[in-house]
């Protein structure tokens, strides 16, 4: 249940990532936290960047975030030509951390805007992977 | 105070969307041209630094085979890779090897041969320059991270789609000029923006194309450069930084940190400010990082990048002239041999070689090198004393 089912396609073979998978599945988006230093930490990792401790958590993502970047990708690298037209993004969460992801093609066809708030949810996306997605959030 | 190291021989193939040739020949002929003009000779070389981004082509480890090649066999050689700033590392690197006093004459060769692969596989290879753990799963390209600092420079500076294609108009102007680019038309902005968008607002005409090429840099200390040639150009300034792969943790992105401070460093061992360098050039990539570069480099306040090139001062003529070879976007961006191929157009600037778009009288030149969506950045800066 390692990383090889994360993302639409995937590159990587035995790396663990087990906890992170099995949270998609279960409908949680997750990050690692030092329990020491409690350094918020995305990409999930077994080691603080901060402090090196080892001793990481497991912390689902919290709150509403808003969008700092994004684009619409219409020529996808191969393995995501299927996809295009998708949209990427950079969201940041109050805590400081920020997710590289795809954004949710909007129902209505409305444009993202940076700044826009956005919240992120489990998904999956074919074959047995799973991801996250950033959901538009209603103003107010 | 005196140079320690200077570039004393430089050659360029031709850049072009498919050369037909091996990696090999491609090296050979850049080799023989940098030898050309010089009083150099084969044997003077003490050792390679071959520069090359990844699984482009079939070969793993081309440094013995392009060595064997170059008739270098028995000298040191090895690679160097930090993406499309591979050649700007290798003459840190050889600047380095000089210094130390471990070799008087360092080869350094960048190449890359793109046209093996098709636009997709090697859109596929450059996805995977970011995180191939976290970020390339979820679609991450080479066009789509720079559009993502576009879109944030955009938010932030009110920078437009027809702003950017005017970098493209002024490049495509000097690609006209330089009979090595493989881009040689004027473009309009009209021309631009009704090009595909390939990431927005990336448009195809806003984006480098893959090419193939090789160049050659001849480095040798002081005590042997005069030898060479009579004129050698000396490296007063190198720095180099490095920004977060992954786009999660990037802090800045209306502008790329690790090229803010590679200038700086840069700057203060060559002693001088952004208002004496005499002519640049900078990694445009794409339309959107030229606008970045220029504010990194401190030649336009934060914002201002593109009032700097609507007023004409990146033009010949201007306050800071950059480009004036086509840069990437004109000439194609053969990754490992890009960076060589922006520090051989100084070198030929500060030499009074580059005819019609010289700089009259160029003392002090810049070279800004990017890796990747900005993960590695080079600043060189190279004096004509």
């Amino acid at each position: 249940m390692g990383l090889e089912r994360f993302g639409f396609k995937s590159f990587v073979r035995d790396v663990k990532g087990d906890e992170f998978v099995k949270g998609l599945e279960e409908g949680k988006v997750t990050l690692t936290q030092c329990r020491r230093c409690k350094k918020a930490v995305f990409p999930p990792r077994s080691s603080c960047p901060e402090c090196w401790s080892e001793e990481m958590d497991w912390v689902e993502v919290e709150g509403h975030g808003r969008i700092v970047a994004f684009t619409t990708v219409f020529y996808g690298p191969a393995g995501f030509e299927n996809l295009t037209p998708y949209i990427l993004g950079v969201v940041e969460f109050p805590s400081g951390v920020k997710m590289f992801g795809q954004v949710e093609k909007d129902a209505a066809g409305e444009e993202v805007r940076v700044g826009e708030k956005m919240k992120v949810v489990a998904v999956r996306t074919g074959e047995g992977m799973v991801s996250y997605l950033f959901r538009k959030v209603q103003e107010g | 105070m005196e140079k320690e190291v200077a570039i004393v021989g430089a050659g360029q193939t031709p850049f072009v969307r498919k050369c037909g040739i091996s990696i090999s020949e491609l090296c050979f002929h850049a080799f023989k041209e940098s030898l050309q003009g010089t009083r150099l000779k084969r044997a003077d070389i003490g050792a390679s630094v071959i520069c090359s981004a990844t699984e482009y082509d079939k070969q793993r480890s081309p440094a013995g085979v392009i060595s064997e090649f170059l008739g270098l066999e028995g000298k040191p050689t090895f690679c160097v890779e930090s993406l499309c700033c591979s050649s700007s590392s290798g003459l840190k690197t050889a600047y380095a090897m000089i210094k130390s006093g471990l070799h008087d004459v360092v080869l350094v060769v960048g190449f890359q041969k793109m046209s093996e692969l098709t636009s997709g596989e090697a859109a596929e290879r450059m996805g995977r320059s970011g995180d191939v753990m976290w970020e390339s799963p979820l679609g991450m390209s080479m066009p789509a991270a720079f559009a993502l600092f576009a879109s944030s420079h955009m938010a932030e500076y009110g920078t437009t789609g027809e702003d950017l294609a005017r970098v493209r108009v002024k490049s495509s102007m000097y690609g006209a000029l330089n009979e090595r680019a493989a881009y040689r038309k004027n473009i309009t902005v009209e021309e631009v923006m009704k090009s595909p968008v390939i990431a927005a607002p990336l448009k195809v005409m806003d984006c480098c194309a893959n090419a193939d090429g090789a160049v050659a840099l001849v480095l040798a200390g002081r005590d042997c450069a005069k030898r060479f040639t009579d004129k050698p150009v000396w490296i007063h300034g190198l720095g180099a930084s490095s920004s977060s792969a992954t786009l999660s943790n990037r802090r800045l992105f209306s502008g790329i940190q690790c090229a803010r401070d590679a200038a700086k460093d840069a700057y203060r061992m060559a002693g001088v400010g952004p208002e004496e360098i005499d002519v640049a050039q900078v990694h445009d990539c794409f339309t959107i990082t030229e606008i970045i570069n220029y504010e990194d480099l401190g030649f336009a306040k934060p914002g201002e990048g593109v009032r700097l090139l609507d007023e004409g001062q990146t033009s010949l003529g201007g306050k800071i002239p950059t480009n004036l070879d086509g840069g990437l976007l004109s000439k194609g961006h053969p990754i490992g041999a890009t960076g060589a191929g922006q520090i051989r157009t100084i070198f030929k600037q500060l030499r009074g070689e580059c005819g019609r778009t010289q700089v009259a009288g160029a003392k002090i030149g810049l070279v800004h090198n990017l890796g990747g969506p900005g993960i590695y950045c080079y600043v060189t800066i190279l004096g004509r004393d």
